[in-house]
Formats: structure tokens, sequence, C-alpha cells
């Protein structure tokens, strides 16, 4: 017997487990319990626990203001093209901040950890007179184009490289006289695809969410993402905590079935690097 | 490991160089401009629709008397404490769970704690706002139930730093999570093998193996965390129903609040800028100092 | 290397165009049709009377973008610096000042008729829209005169009377001094809070004067001005009996309806939000006229900004959705008090009773009080003072501060923000 708290650990790690769980899950269902309801059951106590019948109401209401196929069409869009960007952009960064030798690489790697801790919010100001500037206001790539590189995905990818990928592999294939770019792709990246792939998940997810910036400079429905969708959810002084919490969920939903998918990939990734480690 | 010559053959240079250069040259063009404006604006009294007025450094001089300043300091370094200690360690521990061999449902366990990330910080003000209200309330229901007076999440300074750590927290746990499980996939199995082996304890284990292992990902996780943690915004925007003053009496107003409230409410944008220019160099020393720290503190190979 | 970075940066500036021909292809294809841009902060009172104009105009479309009230017209600002605006904004009353300054910036109205308007709005709710130069850069939405809005069964129970005549006579003759000694009474009584809010009643007195932070002349005395004194005297004078949440926030909402707010100040547009906010309370609740006499607390004008590329059509919409008959309609369907004179004193409107307040007569009570009012100053930052002094006010009513502390810390933030009182 080496442990005596063996019979605990099983039951204690799930239960720990279903606490967490628990936690991530009922603010979702609790939106829906209020979207399913009406305002005041915001702020009932006791806290309202069961759904109510209102449902197909608040839906009528959310797509009423928006639609809903374009909302998602264009958030998958933005986030599509700005995930992939993002994770090119940065696995080749960091794959040459990592494993290749080259005049001035770490103060210039330095640079990038500076502009990952500069406060951007003030940045919408001149962002927004530059769209107006180019004529790109209300368009979707004011979205996109200042998203399509990440300063973090820069760090996290380089961090990624120089624990994943040996440093013989690399000269293995100079030697072999593959270019630079023939190792990146058939060398190093096939080793950090599960950081990638969480890169991009990450990228992806940020993108889906963000609010403030596509709120300002998208004028028309057609062009909404998600967020700036919900927020015209909201009455001037009377909220509508039913839609917008609907709207939320609503919105979310293909997240949520992105993720099942995504989730099952990740863990296939992850074990292939796993074993090989 | 480390070759002595610092610049590699022409091709690995040039290599080098262009690999960058996407990113360089994307972050040129849209990233560097906040940036520049930022630094240039500070120097003068500007709201936007009038005529610049050039004050030189002005602004800081009177961002470094206003007690406001101070105030908002204390919070952003109170609330960011509040939401990265107990979250990164509560990430670790989450990942090693997740990592052992014999969890069932891991694929569902490993979702579940993404779900927190996709939600909208708009829902999520409204779901903590309705949880945490200073009167009513589910967590003064449920305190009340225990025996406790209520709380005032609100209008008290440090409940409602606790609060907005909670949803900073709660967002973000999984995400960490799931870099810590990262990491530790890629710790050589046999490593653990032979410390079994050696009759080490899981715990010892723990920290004379898996530590020293993710040390990388660990010194990653804490300066992401710093630099995030002091430019929280959102939580404590939205905890305060949409407004920039961070509470009546500015109990739980961030710097980054405090900027916005400058900016927006205030128009005066070259002060706002002049705080953002003065958090950065918070955040650069705050990264550098945890930096080093870790470094330490984590032993590595 | 060279190439494969010249490729991928293509690609993905490709990948991008081709987001941007989503965009550009449907708007082009709607030929002829003209797109109108309105931005406010939420439902203003509107929608029924846009989709009455577009059924009219089939070549009009209107679409509407909400945003957060402060965000709002942060964003217009932007905007317009820019030289972007949308066609048409709505432009809140503590916010009209500061856009005054830039009036250039708007499109005149009287290029498109305006001036002959002028007779058919309350003329103190026309002039604050009216440039130094004459220009006219906005037409008046609603009014908000005041009155007080009371929980009869709560009344009941606190051993006062419920009829409105009975109330108003509370505080007929002290006025406001009258009404602190009735709130001190009920809480003294029931050990609930009176009113909603120390703000609702701060901006509330202030609206019954014609000076307030601003002089005519146009400086700053908030911090000597005797009605503001007197606004804050009464304001933490009823701290002890007011709740201390942001009005319009949840739980502010939330205060309406679960008994813990007896009264409310209500501006005519505030009976929309108790309605919204506090359905399951009909018939529960009457009207009172307000200690001190008229006052108007709040409405909004509608612009055009230069920006726009439709001027003509937009103006066209904002005289349709501001007129006389239109504003008449908007009453009707979402409560907001009109500004216009004739429909003040039409039967239909002072015959208007409302069965969530016991079938009062909100449009007497609130017309009444409208005619005789006169205009009140305003400044570019008034908003941000008064947000000084709200704040400060809640943190007495949450107890963490004195009245004297509260005062000297407003002032103190007010001279950091604005500038010095006179």
């Amino acid at each position: 017997m080496r442990d005596k708290y063996s019979w605990l650990r099983q039951p204690a790690l799930y239960g720990m487990l279903g606490i967490a769980a628990l936690l991530c899950i009922f603010p979702f269902y609790w939106m829906y319990v209020v979207a399913s309801r009406d305002n005041s059951a915001v702020s009932q106590i006791p806290p309202a626990i069961l759904p109510g019948s209102n449902f197909g109401d608040t839906f009528s209401r959310i797509a009423g203001v928006f639609n809903l196929i374009t909302v998602y069409r264009n958030t998958l869009l933005v986030a599509g093209v700005i995930a992939l960007s993002q994770v090119f952009t940065s696995t080749l960064a960091g794959f040459a901040f990592a494993k290749l030798r080259f005049r001035g690489r770490d103060p210039l790697f330095v640079t990038v950890l500076i502009f990952l801790m500069i406060p951007v919010q003030l940045g919408i100001i001149p962002m927004y007179l530059l769209m107006a500037k180019l004529g790109w206001i209300d368009t979707l790539q004011a979205i996109i184009l200042p998203s399509m590189v990440s300063a973090f995905g820069v760090y996290w990818m380089r961090q990624a490289m120089s624990s994943s990928v040996p440093q013989e592999m690399i000269e293995a294939g100079a030697i072999d006289g593959a270019s630079y770019f023939r190792i990146y792709r058939s060398i190093a990246f096939p080793l950090v695809k599960a950081n990638a792939l969480v890169l991009g998940l990450f990228g992806f997810l940020t993108a889906w969410n963000d609010f403030a910036w596509p709120l300002i400079v998208l004028n028309s429905p057609d062009k909404y993402t998600a967020q700036v969708a919900v927020s015209q959810l909201n009455g001037s002084q009377i909220q509508d905590y039913p839609g917008i919490l609907g709207g939320s969920l609503v919105t979310a939903l293909p997240l949520i079935i992105l993720f099942l998918f995504t989730a099952r990939q990740f863990v296939a990734g992850v074990m292939e690097g796993a074993v090989k480690g | 490991m480390k070759t002595a010559s610092k610049s590699g053959g022409r091709r690995e240079t040039r290599a080098g160089y262009g690999f960058i250069s996407p990113f360089f040259i994307l972050f040129g063009a849209f990233g560097l401009i906040p940036i520049l404006f930022t630094a240039y604006v500070s120097l003068f009294n500007w709201d936007i629709l009038d005529a610049k007025e050039f004050i030189g450094l002005q602004n800081f001089t009177d961002l470094f008397t206003d007690d406001r300043f101070y105030g908002a300091l204390k919070n952003t370094v109170s609330i960011w404490l509040l939401s990265s200690v107990p979250q990164l360690a509560m990430a670790l521990g989450l990942a090693v769970v997740l990592n052992r061999k014999t969890l069932k449902f891991r694929t569902f366990w490993r979702a579940v704690i993404l779900l927190p990330f996709i939600t909208s910080t708009v829902a999520v003000a409204l779901v903590f706002g309705a949880v945490f209200a200073d009167h009513g309330g589910i967590a003064n229901w449920a305190s009340q139930l225990a025996g406790l007076s209520p709380i005032a999440w609100h209008a008290d300074t440090l409940p409602s730093h606790l609060a907005i750590a909670a949803m900073v927290n709660w967002r973000w746990t999984g995400y960490n999570a799931l870099i810590y499980l990262a990491a530790l996939q890629s710790v050589p199995k046999d490593l653990y093998e032979s410390a079994e082996v050696d009759g080490a304890s899981k715990w010892r284990q723990f920290i004379s193996i898996t530590v020293p292992q993710i040390r990388p990902t660990l010194i990653f996780t804490i300066i992401i965390t710093t630099i995030g943690g002091l430019q929280i915004f959102a939580e404590p925007y939205q905890f305060g129903q949409a407004t920039y003053n961070g509470g009546s009496n500015g109990q739980y107003r961030t710097l980054t609040l405090f900027m916005f409230d400058q900016a927006f409410a205030q128009s005066k944008l070259g002060y706002a800028s002049a705080t953002a220019l003065v958090l950065f160099s918070i955040i650069a020393i705050a990264a550098s100092i945890n930096f080093l720290l870790s470094r330490r503190f984590v032993a590595g190979e | 290397m060279r190439k494969i970075i010249f490729k991928a940066v293509v690609t993905s500036v490709i990948l991008t165009f081709i987001a941007a021909g989503f965009s550009v292809a449907p708007s082009q294809a709607a030929a002829k049709k003209i797109t109108l841009t309105f931005w406010d902060w939420g439902e203003m009172g509107f929608s029924k009377q846009i989709k009455k104009y577009e059924a009219a105009h089939p070549n009009i479309k209107v679409v509407e973008k909400r945003s957060e009230y402060v965000a709002h017209h942060q964003a217009l600002k932007t905007a317009l610096a820019s030289g972007k605006g949308p066609d048409i904004t709505g432009i809140e009353g503590s916010f009209m000042p500061m856009f005054m300054q830039y009036a250039n910036k708007f499109v005149d109205l009287r290029s498109y008729g305006a001036a002959a308007l002028r007779k058919d709005y309350l003329s103190w709710r026309f002039s604050p829209a009216v440039a130094k130069n004459g220009a006219i850069i906005g037409l008046p939405t609603d009014t908000g005169g005041m009155a007080v809005a009371y929980r009869t069964d709560l009344f009941e129970a606190a051993g006062l009377p419920i009829d409105p005549a009975a109330v108003s006579a509370l505080w007929k003759t002290g006025s406001w001094s009258d009404f602190v000694k009735v709130a001190k009474q009920y809480s003294d009584k029931t050990g609930k809070k009176f009113v909603d809010s120390t703000q609702s009643i701060f901006n509330g007195i202030l609206a019954q004067n014609p000076e307030t932070f601003y002089s005519s002349a146009g400086k700053l005395v908030y911090g000597s001005n005797k009605n503001v004194a007197f606004a804050w005297q009464i304001a933490s004078a009823m701290a002890p009996y007011s709740g201390s949440a942001n009005i319009f926030s949840t739980e502010w909402n939330a205060g309406l309806g679960d008994g813990s707010t007896a009264a409310v100040l209500a501006p005519a547009w505030m009976l929309g939000l108790i309605k919204g906010a506090a359905k399951e309370t009909t018939g529960k609740w009457n009207i009172a006229t307000v200690p001190g006499g008229g006052g108007n607390w709040g409405g909004s004008w509608l612009s055009v900004t230069k920006g726009s590329k439709h001027p003509k059509e937009a103006a066209d919409l904002i005289k349709f959705l501001l007129s006389p008959a239109s504003q008449k309609q908007i009453f009707f369907d979402f409560g907001n008090f009109p500004s216009t004179p004739v429909v003040l004193s039409d039967p239909a409107v002072t015959g208007f009773k409302d069965p969530f307040f016991q079938n009062a007569p909100v449009g007497k009570i609130y017309a009444s009080s409208m005619l005789s009012l006169k205009p009140v100053i305003v400044g570019p930052k008034q908003s941000s003072i008064d947000a000084s002094f709200t704040n400060a006010l809640a943190t007495i009513a949450q107890g963490k501060k004195s009245a004297a502390e509260a005062w000297s810390s407003a002032i103190a933030e007010i001279e950091k923000n604005v500038g010095k009182s006179s």
C-alpha cells in the first residue's frame, strides 16, 4: 500500500473537478434562466433557478434586432482571419527568435515584449481617425487588420519553439541544405502544433468577444460582429436583461460548438506531443 | 547549446529577418500608431475637437501630485494581486489534475473550464453584478444563510476588489490551466518513473520535477498576468455599470479606468496619455521584477 | 525567404479584402435606396415613428446604432473630429453645451426650414441648440418636467396619506425641508429607505433653478452658487433615507420593484422606467406634485452632422420625428413628454390617465409645469461637474463620508477636472 490517502484521492479529485465545472457552467445556465423569464429575474432573491417559458419571445426579440446568420458570418470571418494570421506570423517570428541567430535578435525580441506592455486602449482614437482617412469606417477590414499580429503570440510561440524544438534537428536540416522556411514548415511547426492550436483558439476567442473597437467603427447592422449586435439590445435606461443575456448565449453558441470539436483535436495533438517528449 | 557567434550565416540571417518581418511590418502599420499617438499627445492639452495646446511635461508633474493617481495605483495593485496569485495557483492545480492519465471524461473537463473565456464581458458583468449586489444579490443571500451580515460589495473597497478579482479569475483560470496543461504534457514521463522507483512522494515529484521542467511556462504566465493584471479595465468598468469612476469614491478605480475617465469623460486626452505612459513604465518595472524573481526562485535545469 | 514573406503578407491582405468584399457588395446592390444612420443610446421613443416614416418613404432606410450613454457621446466626438459623423444623432441635455462649442460640425437646420419651426417648441427647450451666430443645430425631443411618484401601499403602511392632493399638501408650504421631514418620518416608522437615490433629489432641485454650475456670463460658479449649495444641503440631508445604488443600475432597477423605494422624484421619462423595472407593482403607485415648483430635468436634441451625405433627407426625418403630431403619438406609445406647446394643451394629452399610477392624470400634472419655465444655464463641463457631485452624495448615502467631507472632495475633484470656481 503505497499511499494511505489513495482511497480518498479519487472522489476528492472528481469532487473538485465537479465544483470547478459547476462554477464554469452555472453562469451560462443562469443566463438561460433569465433569458427565458423576464427583467425581474435578474435581481430575484432567492435566485431564480428554474427556467421560465419566455425563451421563444426573447429569441424573436433578439432576431428582430439583428440577423443571426449575418452576425455569425461576420464574426466567424473576422475571428477566423485574425486567428490564422496571428498563428502564422507568430509561429514564424517565434521560430526566428527562438532558433535562428541574427544580429540584433535579442534586442528586437525585447521590443516585442515592450509592445506587449504598452496600454493601447487610448489607441481607439487615432485608429478611428486613421480608418476615417483610409475610408475604412464601417468595414470588416478595419476590425481585422489592426489585430493581425500579436506580440503575445510571438512571445508564446518563441517560448514553445524554444522548449519543443531541438537545436540539433534544425542544424541537421540546415546541413542537408533545406531552406529555413522548409525547416520551419516540416520540422519546427509540427512540433509545436498543440501550442499553435491553443494560440489560434485564444486569438479566435478574443476576436469573437471584442466589443469596444467594433462598436465604434461599425455602423451598419449587416457588418455587426457578435458583441456589437448583442449591445444593440440595450434600452436607454431600461435594460432588457433577458435580451442581453439571451443574445450573449445565442452568439456564444457557435463557439461552444467549435469548442467541442477543437477540444478533441487539442487532446489528440497534446497527447502526440507527450508521447514524443 | 549556445553557439559562440551571435550571428549565423547569411542564409540564416536573412531567414531571421525575413521571418520576423511580417510581424513588424503589420505591427508598424497598425500597432505602432496608438503608441506613437499616446506619447505625442501626452505633451499637450487636447480634447479631440479643439486645437492642441503644448504644455510639455506638465501632465506628468500634475499626475504625480494627483491623489487620484495614487488611489488608482493602489487599487490596481490590489486587484492585480488578488486576481493573479490565486488564479495561477488554481490553474496549476487544475492542470495537474487534468494531466492524469486515468482521468475520465478528460475532454469534457478540459472544454468546460474554457467556457468562461468565451462569454461576453457584458453578460459576465450582468451575472456578477447580480451576484455581488450590495442589497440583495446572491452572494449576500448566501452569506446571510450562513449567518453573516451582508457585505457592501460596491461601496466598500476590499469587497469590491474581491468581487472584481472573482470576475477576472473566473474568466482566466481555465485559460491558464490549459497553458500549463500543454507544458505538463511535454515533461518526459521517464523522469517521473525514475522518481517513483526512488520512492519520491507525489508532492516531492511535483516540486522537484514538474515545477522546474515547466519553469519557462511559469515565467511566461507570470509575466502575462502581470502585464494584463495591471491593465484590468473591462471588469471594474462593468462592475460600476458602465461608468469610468470606479465606484462613488473611486474605491475600485484602476489606472486604466482613471485613464479612460480623463480621456473620455473629462476630455483631457493629454492627461490620459500621460497616465498611459506612466502605467507602461509601471508595467515594465513590475514585469522585469517578476521575471527576475521567477528565475531565481524557480530553479531551472 | 523574402518571397515567402511577401506571399504571406499578400495572402493575408487578400483575405481581408475578401472580407471587405463581403462588406462592399450588398450596399452597392441596393442602389437608389438612401440609408440614414441614426446614433443613440437606447430606445429614445422613435422606433414606431421611424417605421411609419420608412413605410411612407420606401426609398429611405434608417439604420440605428445604440451605444452606452457616455460612450455614445464620446464616439460622436471622435466621429466629428474625423469628419465622418452619422446622418442623425441624439445629443443629451447635459452634453449639448459641449457640442455647441463645435456647432460648425453640425448642419445648420435653418437651411431646411428650422427657423419657421421654432414657434412649435417651448422656447427654453429650443434655445440651447441655437448657436451664437444663430445657427440651429438641433431640434428638441422631449421634456423632463417633474413630479413625485409614490407607492400608496407603502405610504399607507407608514401612516402617511395616500390621496395625491393630501400627499402634495405634505410639502406644499415648507417645500423641500418638509419633504426631508416626511422622509425621516417614513424611515423612522418603517426602517426602510424613502427615495431611490440622492442623485435624483440633487438633479431635481438643480433643475428647478436657472443658474447652477455656470453663471449667465459662462463662468464657473459651482462652488459658490447658492442654488447648488441648497440642492446639496437637501440631497445630503436625504442621504440617510435614500438608496445608494447608482441611478439606472441593476440594483437601482431592482429597488424600484422590491419595496425598498417608496417615492421617486420622477421626470416624465422616469415613469416608463418605473413601469419597466417594477411591472409587478402596477396599480400601487400614484403621483403628487414636486416640492419647490416647476423644473426640467432631461431632454435631448436630434441633430444632423456635417459628415452626412444626405442632409436634406436627414433633416426631413428629424422634422417629422419631432413634429407636434409625432410627439403626441410618442407620448401615448412611450410616455415621453412633448416639448411642443400645442400638444401640451391638447385635451387628449392633458386628459390622459395612466392605470399603472392609479389613473393619475399624468398629462395634466406634467403639462402644467412646463409652460412657465425659464431656460436653465448649462456649460460645457456640465455632466462632469454633476457626476462629481452625485458620486460624492452617494458616498454619504453609503455611510462612507460625512456631508462636509463629501463636499470638499467633490470640490477638489471638480477643480482638478474642470477648473476653479469663482
